[in-house]
């Protein structure tokens, strides 16, 4: 890797599933976009040096996560003032009401749940890949995905065995 | 059905949802522009200096509309009675000294009906009207386009999109983010304006259609900004804010610029409705804007001398608004004095913005009129070094400091919080704790480490006076997430 046209490659490879998970965790299709671009153009000012990375796919997610979580108290300023000036475009909810409920919950849990299970569900991500990109042990992913899960399935009236809600993780 | 089964179809959906994602060229834009890699992060960051009206550098204007007055000539009004749960926060004279390089250029066209509207006190029969927004922004970054519907029109992509009931037509033609906006007008009579738009000697033109002609042209920035209470934009004038202790979402601005009929002409024009009142004795207009969240933001605009256009804008409801405006009173000179009187100042008049440990150095991040925004270093047995710099609105520039690098980002105020990512896409985050509608331009200063193994960057984060005029300096705080660095 290092060279313009391998960023492009694997940029372009990357690109919509790290939009998704910025779309899962912001709520957002036009933040989602905007903030996957952003973390790629990171990537980019510094891909002589991420291009040595085991998987750089990880730090862009990284960046991403992290990035998604402060979204909320940026996007009425960024987003507000994005969407004006760029033509004024709305910021439609694409999903249906289904799944929009489903990842409105997601973003509800507590941040670390919240980006083990975007990671987990829209990703689907192995647990050791999780703890990668969040940069937390296993465990941690794995206890973030337990409760993230036993909180999913209360929110959507689905009581499940204690010991199965301990088994998220594969 | 189980939680996996929904999250499968959700996540179904949600791929199903990005179908539209269109890759960005990099390799074009690498050969396009010096800093193409910045082009996103700069545009992203210039939006924002944008709604909080950091300064904007006034298009010259060739109509000779504008009235010309002098700072002086524009009384600085505060709250003669600070409401309950309200204080002062600051108050600075306009413009700031540093010039974000955005210039805006409204041209509003309309019809016989249009024009008799705009000489009535009438809130209905605005009549068919369009606004051509020029945004021309320094250099050569640009705003990044909207998300819509793509329409070609004689080769240049333009993105259709709606706003509250008002179709738009936004394209960035020769470095200039321009957008076309109708309350009256369709889709294919927009897309025939932009088969009309043509760039002359740098200026945007468009030839109306039948029975549209020119009737107001400003140099304002467009209603959202404006009535957002941030109307640093204009020529001159103050501006002074309030804002709760708690939360800090309850807000008051007022506001004094130099502006034209014609400026609130294009204002009136482009809000869904000014309820026109009386404000002051003066025939004036109640604005209501609603955002994405629904969130309500109110304003009263009204002209307070000839040439001299006023607001009062805010959380609080129109009503009590109203009530504000009629307690205005002038500022003396020493109560202006004392409302930008920066907080925080030391006894050698250099603010200390921040301050901790990187590596095993002291530092601190200190603020003074004689030497800017300064970093200091306290090497171990070597004495201590320092680092002075200007920033400028959205722009990042970084100077080595030891082992660490800092790295200054000028950003609006109001952004309540911003993040950066450090070299191993660890957030680094910083929340102002105090001063978010204080009308000077907000410095972010980030201490970033070199990527070091078991070093994380180190945000600081405060409001700084950017002009000699002064604005009010606070303190703030940050954090950085994510855990030590542990990548090569």
């Amino acid at each position: 890797m290092g060279t313009p046209v391998e960023f492009e490659a694997w940029y372009r490879s990357e690109l919509r599933r790290v939009v998704a998970l910025a779309y899962a965790l912001t709520g957002s299709r036009a933040a989602s976009e905007e903030l996957a671009q952003e973390a790629f153009l990171k990537a980019l000012r510094e891909w002589d040096r991420i291009a040595g990375y085991d998987d750089p796919s990880a730090w862009v997610r990284r960046v991403v996560v992290n990035q998604s979580r402060s979204w909320g108290r940026r996007r009425m300023a960024e987003t507000r003032a994005l969407m004006r000036l760029s033509g004024r475009r709305a910021l439609p909810d694409e999903l249906p009401p289904d799944a929009s409920a489903f990842w409105s919950a997601v973003r509800s849990l507590p941040s670390g749940q919240a980006q083990a299970a975007a990671l987990f569900y829209a990703e689907d991500r192995s647990t050791a890949d999780i703890a990668a990109i969040l940069g937390v042990s296993e465990g941690t992913v794995k206890t973030h995905l337990s409760r993230a899960r036993a909180a999913l399935a209360q929110r959507f009236e689905q009581s499940i065995p204690t010991d199965r809600a301990t088994e998220v993780a594969r | 059905m189980s939680v996996e089964e929904m999250a499968r179809t959700a996540s179904i959906a949600l791929y199903a949802a990005t179908e539209p994602v269109r890759p960005i060229d990099f390799t074009a834009r690498r050969r396009g522009s010096r800093q193409p890699q910045l082009r996103l992060a700069v545009g992203l960051g210039v939006v924002a200096a944008v709604i909080v009206g950091v300064v904007v550098v006034m298009a010259n204007r060739d109509d000779g509309t504008r009235v010309a007055t002098t700072p002086k000539e524009v009384p600085r009004l505060v709250l003669g009675t600070v409401p309950e749960g309200l204080s002062p926060t600051g108050a600075a004279d306009l413009p700031l000294a540093s010039s974000g390089g955005i210039a805006f250029d409204t041209t509003l066209y309309g019809d016989a009906q249009t024009e008799a509207w705009l000489a009535s006190d009438s809130a209905a029969g605005a009549g068919k009207r369009l606004l051509v927004l020029e945004v021309s922004v320094s250099g050569s970054e640009s705003i990044t386009p909207a998300e819509g519907d793509t329409v070609i029109v004689n080769g240049q992509e333009w993105v259709l999109s709606s706003f509250t009931d008002q179709l738009s037509l936004g394209a960035v033609i020769d470095g200039k983010n321009v957008a076309l906006t109708s309350p009256g007008l369709d889709r294919d009579a927009l897309v025939a304006m932009a088969q009309s738009v043509r760039v002359v000697d740098g200026a945007v033109r468009v030839e109306p259609s039948s029975g549209l002609k020119a009737l107001a042209r400003s140099a304002m920035p467009p209603s959202y900004i404006l009535t957002a209470g941030r109307a640093s934009g204009t020529t001159v004038g103050h501006i002074a804010g309030y804002q709760d202790s708690g939360d800090g979402n309850d807000v008051v601005m007022v506001s004094t610029t130099v502006a034209s009929a014609d400026d609130l002409a294009v204002l009136r024009a482009d809000v869904v409705a000014a309820e026109p009142m009386i404000v002051r004795g003066h025939r004036g207009w109640g604005i209501t804007q609603r955002f994405d969240d629904n969130a309500a933001f109110n304003t009263l605009v009204w002209f307070e001398s000839d040439g001299v256009l006023a607001t009062v804008s805010g959380t609080r409801p129109i009503t009590e608004l109203l009530s504000m405006a009629e307690s205005l009173v002038v500022a003396d000179d020493a109560t202006w004095a004392e409302l930008s009187q920066p907080l925080g100042v030391v006894a050698d008049g250099t603010t200390v913005i921040g301050s901790g440990d990187l590596d095993g150095n002291a530092w601190r991040v200190t603020y003074s009129t004689s030497d800017g925004l300064c970093l200091e270093v306290q090497e171990d047995a070597q004495g201590s070094s320092s680092s002075c710099g200007d920033a400028s609105i959205g722009t990042a520039s970084s100077t080595p400091i030891g082992d660490g690098t800092i790295t200054y980002r000028v950003v609006p105020a109001s952004v309540g919080e911003s993040t950066t990512t450090d070299c191993n896409g660890d957030t680094i985050s910083a929340a102002v704790t105090n001063g978010d509608v204080v009308p000077g331009a907000l410095v972010e200063v980030y201490l970033l480490n070199d990527c070091r193994e078991g070093v994380d960057g180190v945000p600081v984060q405060a409001t700084v006076p950017l002009d000699s005029g002064g604005s009010q300096v606070v303190t703030a705080s940050g954090s950085s997430s994510g855990p030590a660095t542990t990548r090569p």
